[in-house]
């Protein structure tokens, strides 16, 4: 079996609120998608879950698609609706 | 040129791309968006407003993933350069931590041989970090309470 992968998943916003930390390593099991970090997320904080579809996802400070595969190391955040400016 | 006091920053002969903590200089971003090639520099300047909605708000804590916005910044000043090729200088600082009522958020500048272009590459600049740049804010209400721009209300403690 291949080794699982170990991610930083960087929280803001509501996301950070909900962990009351800014980061949090996660692991998955190889071939895992960034999709997997939000759900993780959304299932242990269901009450963030009306923002499923208005979180977009970063990988390595690039916006990707949920199917987008997962490697050990990577950065990922979820970034809920932003408001910059 | 005054050397960012925090947070990531690029700068070059063609531009500085800012996210900082430290308050934001439009004397400092004019200058850097100025040259001898420009006909014209728009420059955009955003602040806190006293309300939102009717309510009247005292402060605005901005929260910022900084390199990531600071890669936005970039792909905002490659599509300027791609959109409008007469274009100087872009500059690009936005402020994050708690802001009151009057101080400025972000400064975009934009230099170009005429107004035309310069004005329509600063609205490209604030439209689209406004719509990408993944950075929040967080409304302070005169009442005590908090709530996430586009988000709601926030949990307390």
């Amino acid at each position: 079996m291949p080794n699982p992968i170990t991610i930083t998943v960087k929280l803001f916003a509501i996301y950070q609120e909900a962990y009351g930390t800014p980061e949090v390593q996660w692991q998955f099991p190889a071939g895992a998608t960034v999709g997997a970090a939000r759900d993780r997320a959304l299932a242990e904080h269901p009450k963030l879950e009306p923002w499923r579809d208005r979180t977009r996802l970063g990988l390595n400070l690039q916006f990707v698609a949920d199917d987008t595969p997962l490697h050990d190391g990577d950065e990922v955040v979820l970034i809920p609706p932003v408001s910059g400016g | 040129m005054q050397l960012a006091t925090s947070g990531p920053s690029v700068d070059t002969t063609v531009g500085s791309l800012r996210v900082t903590f430290a308050p934001l200089s439009l004397e400092d971003v004019y200058a850097l968006a100025d040259d001898s090639a420009n006909g014209a520099v728009v420059v955009m300047s955003g602040m806190v407003r006293n309300n939102s909605e009717g309510k009247s708000v005292v402060a605005l804590e901005y929260q910022a993933y900084e390199p990531m916005a600071l890669e936005v910044f970039k792909q905002i000043a490659a599509q300027i350069r791609a959109t409008w090729p007469d274009a100087t200088r872009v500059v690009i600082h936005h402020r994050t931590g708690k802001l009151v009522v009057g101080d400025i958020s972000v400064l975009v500048a934009v230099g170009c041989p005429h107004r035309a272009e310069a004005f329509a590459a600063c609205q490209y600049a604030i439209d689209t970090l406004k719509h990408n740049a993944p950075i929040w804010k967080k409304e302070h209400w005169e009442d005590g309470s908090t709530s996430w721009v586009s988000i709601g209300s926030c949990e307390e403690g």
